[in-house]
């Protein structure tokens, strides 16, 4: 039992920032202790959109759990349903035919510069640019006719699979990303004009949400959250993998770890990402899309239902859909740098067609770790540039 | 003991061990397909080649036998190539019908390819086209997809003696098949469709209709006869639609009963709410409504002095006659229950073997008095085991034997009605007393029964007593497996007559269901509670038991159709079938074993014990608290292990009457009997009508022909029939069929099961 | 500080002479690309029978579960030219979360996604979300 002068010293107010808010980029829920209109604790509470996609990938062939993947960062799919499809190639040991990489690497870093773009417009019309959203979603929506024409769908393509990728790339879709790419720059500088030198701008987000080296690590902030600190990581180039050792693209780092400093990270990211892909497209070779055919993914539609029918791939089909094929047991854990951080998929197998365990190590929980140390002793206003600079989704933290 | 090293696991095995069977106690797999652990090897596919260190040609694992000091490398390159080349050779002539072939999903050539094969062929040709062979209403066969594995060839040699199936012409035109006939239905034929690796043999009653990975498969135990196989029941969205016996004991086998029969659970014409009687209608009511009318019936004809009796099918669960059992003696008051409405007198006795493997191992067997492959058919694989392998002689004292007389040393094929005689007779020849005179009129010679005698004093044999004998007959043979040094086992009518039995369902006075009857006409007895059984189809005394019925206050059936014993009903109570109720039931070998639930009841229905439970509530002194039929188990299982007593029943049985020209047996075709199975469609396809048999010789010297429609008349009845010859009908005898709920056979029994008959050509 | 701000407005000012780039739906449609992924038809093969023969894998494949599927026998060959057809194929769209891996599993080709993606549906009520085999067939439909 607190006493009447207990009670009256207490000096903090506790502000719900509940999950329905147009500034939270999702259903994320932040209980606020101010102390005037200063943050004293900023505790999040996640969970609202959780729907519970580990568990479900036990009861579901590797194949089937692709499309529960794409719905974890939602705005990001390909580069999800690639760390997937690596994590079960590692298992499997196998390795993909070259076009299929360059393929995986291009629509990758494709949706790096979408997410970023999101990201951008998101943040700045948080902050009070409005203007940034309806631009760099104009961008972005070229992002979606890109992967509409190569997928079919604009969000959650599923389109690699364990083996390859699904579909070779349509005939009109080289062009049209190279007048993408060709005009990328100048929108970048575009936005860039509005923000970088923009003196509300600086004053909204410099100095704002520092987070130093060592927090960094230590609360296990991936991504541009850790190179914005100062920190020179990114796992395309510590650990490359599906060929990214063989393109040259820098990784920029920030000096302070502020707001500002994330910013430029991800506007030179986007930049980066373009080279990699120029990149890509020079290296692209022919060649079949898929490893082991017939064996991890239904084999080629002529060979089942169009003129050189066959029994064997028939039966193949079959029991890829009715049983799936069987990885060797084991367990493996493959990670790659998604556009908001590190994206691990640990996987436990059973020898079975489904997954024994699937653990997914999201980048944005992991970044939201962060959000207290940064958000502390700033006002209430700057809460919402820190959760932006965080650059969370919340399917990406709440699985 | 030879010691061999497969893929460097070294082993030491007893010798003869096959290769495969080595590699399988190591834990190493060996793909096969011709090969089945229950059938002899035979090495026809060659899927099972491994290599062996020094041998120049690779060696079939399943009936090469290892040797010592052998290496063993089941997964060399050249073992792989040559499972992927046999594969692309059985793939040449293998049509495109995955899609519509319903072996998808557990079909081992699908599963061999993916494991093995490769995504393309390189043989591009016209495969050879068979025409598809709708064998009947039970299987369709499919030759385009035959890979000749000739398993089902085998095992009709092997386990069923021999029938019509085999292969023809050879090279490209290989054909598998029935040789004469249109319809194969040869009472095992489920077990061809469950060995067929791919899709050649099919069911006709699950075709097409849904996948088998979409199946919910419960474990479950068989309710048509006492030897329970085990089932394992495939349900989608509330209806059966497909069995499996999916283990290997008490038999890798499992009879068309067990694998066809269960089309009645889903049957259209099943009624699942509660009826009432209103005049001349019956009307539907709540189970509320129903179960309190029972109860106030049934309380106001107990209050008034009158007595009520209940007959239950032997097919239901122990946990069904317990709780019903209580309700009627605790509840009720009364003690005239029984449970055997196929007729007979006697209870069950504690059994010789404990198991199908026992009977396996036996020397010599006597069967008297029912043809085993109609009413526990698994049991007469069994026997018939032994006797293919030469291990075994079969004694046979049975009318009308279909199956297992091909297989016996000595076959007495008596008159209907004299099966006890020739029992008798051989009792006195072990005694070494006269016997002639016993074999008087039973058209048994006396060389067979020495012969007989002689067999038996020779080696041990086990002794089964069929369903049809009488207490005297079961005397008689224990006193002929007294002389021998053996106990008999005798078997029961129903699928859980033990468990009715140890569960008390029985008068403690020893009243047989006749006796029952008779109270009834008399009118002791006012009230019947009927369940789950037609008695004007299976009890062999429709004149009784229409009088009986006619003359009662109350009359409640609990069913699950529309039988003509409902029409007499004043309340109908909807029950339900074997797969949508738990329980425990007692097999042959008194082993209890637990069914289990594959889908709820529908709408309306109730267990048996559910309905003594609400009755109890009813009446005012309900008998627990029981949820489900789990909570009554325990109370089962207690009573299991004690040791319940029964009555002598001796004399109380009326000698068959058999006044007319011919003597006949009325017996069940083996797609009559059992549980419902005159609301399965595929086997009323099957047997669709009654008939009389008659041995060919004896139908000719009576100016018969094969395919008359004739009129058995018996007691003034007359009753308009088909007439066909059969050889395994004894001269001067005549077998009838019955068990068809809409026609009156049961008319012509007057409590036994042979009756003298009259027979003439029917007038067009 | 006003040289960074006027630059900006130089931008926005400048979108005042650009065309707008907004699709003024529904009078103005965007064209879709080829294989767009929207509504399912089953398909009819040249002679008009039903080429869907209830082969299951749609149903096996789908990762929501979203096709219920009940086969039967054609014996006399007239709605299929291999003697089965489904009986009951419904496809919940309330579940379906159209990633095509029906159309391609189908071993016939008998399943195929169009460009259709406007499926709002007349009332509340996920009864109106299940769409059974008439309005999935190509003649009725399907355009």
């Amino acid at each position: 039992m607190k006493t009447v002068a207990e009670h009256t010293e207490r000096r903090t107010y506790t502000l719900n920032m509940g999950p329905q808010h147009p500034s939270t980029h999702g259903v994320l829920r932040v209980i606020l202790e101010l102390e005037g209109e200063t943050i004293v604790d900023a505790r999040p509470v996640v969970g609202y959109l959780h729907r519970g996609t580990e568990k479900l990938a036990e009861s579901k062939t590797y194949q089937q759990v692709s499309p529960l993947i794409d719905r974890l960062d939602y705005l990001a799919c390909p580069a999800y349903n690639f760390a997937y499809c690596l994590a079960v190639e590692k298992l499997l040991g196998v390795e993909v035919p070259p076009r299929a990489k360059y393929i995986r690497v291009i629509l990758a870093e494709l949706a790096r510069i979408a997410s970023h773009l999101i990201w951008l417009g998101s943040h700045a019309m948080d902050i009070g640019a409005v203007t940034v959203f309806l631009y760099t979603f104009r961008e972005r929506e070229i992002t979606y006719e890109l992967l509409e024409m190569a997928a079919g769908v604009r969000m959650h393509q599923s389109y690699f699979v364990v083996g390859g990728v699904r579909w070779d790339l349509p005939e009109g879709f080289i062009p049209k990303l190279r007048e993408f790419l060709d005009i990328l720059p100048s929108k970048i500088q575009e936005y860039e004009n509005l923000l970088t030198k923009n003196k509300i701008w600086r004053m909204r987000t410099e100095g704002l949400g520092v987070l130093s080296r060592e927090d960094a690590i230590a609360l296990g902030a991936t991504g541009p959250m850790l190179r914005g600190s100062g920190v020179e990581w990114d796992i395309r180039k510590a650990y490359p993998y599906s060929g990214y050792g063989e393109f040259e693209f820098d990784i920029p780092t920030g000096r302070n770890g502020d707001v500002y400093d994330r910013y430029l990270v991800r506007m030179e990211e986007m930049r980066q990402s373009r080279r990699i892909i120029l990149q890509a497209l020079e290296k692209l070779p022919d060649g079949p899309i898929h490893a082991m055919e017939g064996k991890l993914y239904f084999p080629d539609p002529d060979w089942v239902r169009g003129e050189h029918r066959d029994i064997a791939a028939l039966i193949h089909q079959f029991k890829l859909v009715v049983e799936g094929f069987h990885p060797p047991k084991g367990e493996v854990y493959q990670s790659i740098e998604a556009p908001k951080g590190e994206l691990g998929f640990y996987i436990v197998c059973d020898g079975s067609p489904k997954p024994y365990r699937l653990r997914i190590r999201l980048p944005s929980l992991m970044n939201l770790q962060t959000l207290p140390l940064l958000s502390r002793g700033h006002k209430v206003a700057d809460l919402v540039a820190i959760i932006g600079t965080l650059d969370i989704v919340l399917g990406d933290v709440d699985k | 003991m030879p010691k061999v090293v497969i893929d460097g696991i070294e082993i030491e095995v007893p010798p003869g061990t096959t290769i495969l069977n080595a590699a399988q106690r190591v834990g190493v797999e060996i793909p096969v397909f011709c090969y089945h652990p229950y059938l002899k090897p035979a090495g026809i596919c060659r899927m099972c080649l491994v290599e062996v260190e020094g041998m120049p040609r690779l060696l079939p694992a399943c009936i090469t036998e290892v040797q010592d000091g052998w290496e063993i490398y089941t997964n060399s390159d050249r073992v792989k190539d040559a499972r992927e080349w046999l594969l692309e050779f059985v793939l040449v002539n293998h049509p495109l019908e995955c899609p519509i072939c319903d072996e998808a999903g557990e079909c081992e050539l699908q599963n061999f390819v993916f494991k093995f094969g490769e995504p393309r062929k390189r043989l591009y040709d016209e495969p050879f086209k068979y025409p598809t062979r709708y064998l009947g209403p039970l299987i369709v066969h499919q030759m385009n997809r035959c890979v000749l594995c000739r398993r089902c060839v085998r095992f009709s040699d092997e386990a069923m003696g021999g029938t019509d199936w085999g292969v023809y012409e050879r090279g490209y035109r290989t054909i598998v098949g029935p040789y004469e006939r249109d319809v194969f239905a040869q009472k095992y034929t489920f077990n061809m469709e469950a060995l067929c690796p791919v899709g050649a043999i099919t069911s006709n009653i699950y075709r097409y209709k849904t996948r088998i990975w979409k199946l919910d498969f419960t474990n479950s135990v068989c309710a048509h006869c006492e030897v329970g196989c085990w089932l394992d029941l495939g349900e989608r969205d509330g209806q059966l639609l497909k069995v499996l016996h999916r283990r290997g004991y008490p038999s890798p086998w499992i009879c068309d009963k067990g694998g066809y029969g269960f089309e009645y659970v889903n049957h259209s014409e099943r009624i699942t709410v509660p009826l009432r009687r209103e005049g001349n209608r019956l009307r539907g009511v709540t189970t509320d409504e129903a179960l309190e009318f029972v109860a106030g019936r049934l309380k106001g004809l107990v209050e008034s002095g009158g007595k009520v009796a209940a007959l239950v099918s032997p097919h239901l669960t122990c946990e069904d006659y317990l709780l019903m059992g209580s309700f009627m003696k605790e509840v009720v008051g009364s003690d005239y229950l029984d449970y055997r409405l196929y007729g007979g007198n006697t209870y069950p006795e504690r059994p010789a073997v404990d198991s199908l493997e026992g009977v396996e191992k036996a020397e010599a067997y006597l069967v008297v008095g029912e043809d085993l492959s109609v009413h526990h058919p698994v049991l007469a694989l069994s026997v018939a085991k032994g006797c293919k392998e030469g291990r075994a002689s079969l004694y046979l004292i049975v009318t009308g034997d279909s199956f297992l007389f091909k297989f016996a040393a000595e076959h007495a094929n008596p008159l209907p009605g004299k099966e006890e005689k020739v029992l008798e007779a051989l009792a006195s020849v072990l005694g070494g007393k006269d016997y002639a005179s016993l074999l008087e009129g039973t058209e048994v010679s006396e060389d067979t029964l020495k012969a007989m005698a002689q067999g038996l004093q020779e080696k041990k044999p086990l002794i089964i007593g069929g369903s049809r004998l009488t207490p005297e007959g079961r005397v008689l043979l224990k006193g002929v497996g007294e002389r021998l040094g053996i106990t008999p086992l005798f078997l029961d009518w129903g699928s859980n007559s033990k468990g009715a039995f140890q569960m008390g369902f029985w008068s403690p006075g020893g009243e047989s269901v006749e006796d029952i009857l008779n109270k009834c006409v008399s009118g002791e007895i006012k009230g019947l509670f009927v369940s789950s059984m037609d008695l004007f189809r299976d009890y062999p005394n429709g004149t009784l038991v229409k009088e009986a019925l006619s003359n009662l206050d109350f009359l409640v059936v609990h069913d699950m159709f529309f039988t003509e014993t409902v029409a007499y009903s004043d309340c109908y109570l909807p029950a339900t079938s074997f797969a949508e109720d738990g329980g425990t039931v007692v097999n042959m070998f008194w082993e209890a074993k637990k069914r289990n639930r594959a889908f709820k009841p529908k709408d309306e229905s109730m267990p048996l014990w559910q309905v003594a439970l609400g009755l109890s509530r009813k009446w005012g002194r309900p008998l627990g608290d029981f949820g489900t039929v789990e909570d009554v188990t325990p109370l089962v299982r207690e009573r299991l292990s004690q040791v319940v007593e029964a009555p002598s029943t001796l004399g109380g049985v009326k000698a068959a009457h058999l006044k007319g020209d011919i003597p006949a047996l009325f017996e069940y075709p083996f797609y009559r009997a059992g549980m419902r199975t005159d609301f399965c469609n595929a086997f009323v396809q099957l047997v669709p009508e009654p008939y009389v048999t008659l041995n060919p010789e004896y139908g000719d010297e009576l100016g018969f022909k094969n395919g008359d429609i004739v009129i058995m008349e018996v007691d003034g009845n007359q009753f308009r029939m088909k007439l066909f010859f059969r050889d395994e009908v004894p001269r001067g005898g005549a077998i009838v069929s019955r068990g068809f709920s809409d026609f009156p056979i049961t008319r012509a029994l007057k409590g036994l099961w042979y009756r003298g008959i009259e027979l003439r050509a029917a007038k067009e | 500080m006003v040289g960074p701000l006027l630059k900006g407005l130089r931008v926005t000012f400048g979108h005042l002479f650009k065309p707008a780039i907004t699709v003024k739906y529904p009078y103005e449609k965007r064209p879709v690309a080829e294989r767009y992924r929207g509504r399912h038809v089953l398909k009819l093969d040249e002679d008009g029978r039903e080429k869907c023969c209830a082969c299951g894998l749609c149903e096996a494949v789908c990762p929501a579960g979203a096709i219920t599927l009940y086969g039967a026998e054609d014996p006399e060959f007239k709605r299929s030219d291999v003697g089965k057809i489904a009986e009951v194929y419904e496809i919940d769209y309330s579940r379906c979360i159209f990633c095509g891996y029906c159309v391609d599993a189908c071993p016939r080709g008998a399943i195929i996604m169009t460009t259709d993606y406007e499926l709002t549906v007349p009332g509340p009520g996920r009864g109106h979300l299940y769409k059974d085999k008439n309005w999935l067939f190509e003649k009725r439909g399907g355009e």
